[in-house]
């Protein structure tokens, strides 16, 4: 009953009662947020160690950032737009370029390491693992379009968290799951 | 049916969310709770400030404040000119009547000399309520006493404020004059001089000589005076002090002669007094007078009475007016 009733907060409510200094607010908008948002980092971006850094970065930012609050937005929406722009400052204090297949610590393109036909496996599993190897493959705009999409946003508001126009969104959408679907159709490929 | 687009976007859906991804480390969750609840917001509402308006506890207050600016203007909507300008006169009657008492008890409390200041002074206050000024009964003294009893009055009737601001200003400078013509002391200065210097005011006014002389040998005047006028003019017993100044004054019971005349109205007849009063020019006929008045008041024990018949007349003076 309690539990029903809990789930029935939004997000904006409980980030206005932290905005009121209601910690416990936080700590179950955290619980509700921080598994989803650590796998949308892990998918876009393989290292562990650095995604730590960035959800940590990203939950910071919206602590500070608390006595602004505004909910003229979802909150998902603000927190999620936050953390690309915590990965895009990454990448680019990296110099990791966008559009160029990433290597593996050893120089390999990541994008070899998919399997190919030769190393067929058809499990669910071994698919979707393919899969973040091959989103490593596109673009960092592509990625980010195709992931936040994959994570219920809207093509508005992906164009509003990147910074870009809707048919950008869409043709960076389109791109990236035809790309994906031919990598993993080859792969696969009897 | 979906498109084929449409398939390969749940598959690719499918399998991403089949790959199941590392969770958040404890060690994160536990930095991220600790720095929120060492840098949760001090004070509450401090950042909802702008947005006060909003703000659920300000909604009764402005739900009754709205109900009563409501209430309000449709009272004022309810309200016909007619009924105000009814109230307006009702407003008028009342400080007239306001005016008589007071001017009473403001006569009563002074000394014969006084009297005739404060009685000038309500002539001109009379005037005011007559010319639809409304004040709260006491002499008006000042420029700024006429101005607000002005504004007093713009709520009764709108249409009257030119009006009142024109007869403001005459009554103004009737004011500036009267004042002018009065000696600058004050009362008690007034009533000294009264008595400190008797062959003066003989020499300038034989009149107040005289009443003067019929004071001699009694007691100057005391604080019972004000007393024994109240209780001379008041309603109940006016009736038999105007008689009683009839046979003071012509030697008849005026009452008797003023229903036989027809002319038996409380003010003709005080008129008729102050007017009869007004005729004893010769200083030997007022002397008289007063003899008679100390004669026909040392008989009398109904209620007390002023020391002096031009005390006595002087009480008289702004009912005759």
């Amino acid at each position: 009953m309690f539990k029903f009733l809990d789930s029935k907060v939004t997000d904006e409510s409980l980030m206005l009662k932290y905005q009121q200094g209601d910690s416990a607010a936080f700590e179950k908008l955290y619980g509700r947020h921080k598994d989803l948002l650590f796998a949308f980092l892990y998918r876009s971006h393989v290292d562990l160690q650095a995604i730590e850094e960035i959800a940590q970065e990203t939950w910071m930012a919206v602590i500070n950032a608390a006595e602004r609050y505004r909910p003229t937005a979802k909150f998902k929406t603000y927190l999620y737009a936050i953390a690309h722009r915590k990965l895009v400052d990454f990448w680019r204090k990296h110099k990791i370029e966008v559009l160029v297949d990433r290597a593996d610590e050893k120089g390999e393109a990541i994008v070899e390491k998919v399997p190919g036909p030769d190393k067929l496996n058809a499990s669910s599993t071994d698919l979707s693992m393919d899969l973040l190897l091959a989103l490593e493959t596109l673009s960092k705009e592509q990625q980010q379009a195709f992931l936040l999409r994959e994570e219920g946003f809207t093509r508005r508001e992906i164009a509003v968290m990147t910074g870009s126009n809707e048919e950008t969104i869409k043709s960076r959408i389109r791109y990236a799951t035809a790309h994906l679907k031919r990598l993993l159709e080859v792969q696969y490929a009897d | 049916m979906p498109t084929k687009q449409q398939a390969d976007d749940a598959a690719l859906s499918r399998l991403l969310s089949q790959a199941e991804p590392p969770r958040s480390p404890q060690h994160v969750d536990e930095a991220v709770l600790r720095y929120a609840r060492e840098n949760a917001p001090d004070t509450a509402g401090q950042a909802a400030s702008s947005f006060w308006f909003i703000n659920r506890r300000w909604i009764p207050v402005l739900a009754t404040f709205s109900v009563a600016a409501l209430g309000v203007s449709v009272s004022l909507q309810i309200f016909s000119p007619n009924e105000l300008e009814q109230d307006a006169v009702a407003t008028l009657s009342e400080a007239e009547f306001g005016l008589r008492q007071e001017s009473v008890g403001l006569q009563a409390q002074a000394p014969a000399d006084e009297l005739a200041v404060v009685a000038d002074e309500n002539r001109l206050a009379r005037e005011r309520v007559d010319a639809g000024v409304v004040f709260n009964a006491e002499p008006l003294q000042d420029v700024d006493q006429i101005e607000v009893a002005a504004l007093s009055t713009q709520d009764a009737d709108q249409n009257d404020v030119a009006a009142l601001s024109t007869t403001s200003a005459a009554l103004e400078e009737e004011v500036q004059i009267a004042t002018a013509a009065q000696p600058a002391a004050a009362p008690i200065a007034i009533r000294d001089q009264a008595v400190a210097a008797p062959q003066a005011t003989a020499q300038s006014n034989p009149r107040r000589a005289v009443a003067n002389t019929a004071v001699a040998g009694r007691s100057a005047f005391s604080a019972d005076l004000a007393a024994i006028a109240v209780a001379a003019i008041s309603e109940e017993n006016l009736p038999n002090f105007l008689a009683l100044l009839g046979r003071v004054l012509d030697g008849a019971p005026t009452v008797e002669r003023g229903a036989v005349s027809g002319d038996s109205t409380p003010q003709a007849l005080v008129a008729r007094m102050v007017t009869l009063y007004g005729e004893l020019v010769d200083e030997g006929a007022l002397a008289a007078a007063e003899a008679r008045y100390v004669t026909v008041t040392a008989g009398f024990a109904d209620f007390e009475l002023p020391l002096t018949l031009e005390a006595a007349v002087n009480l008289l003076r702004p009912l005759a007016d």
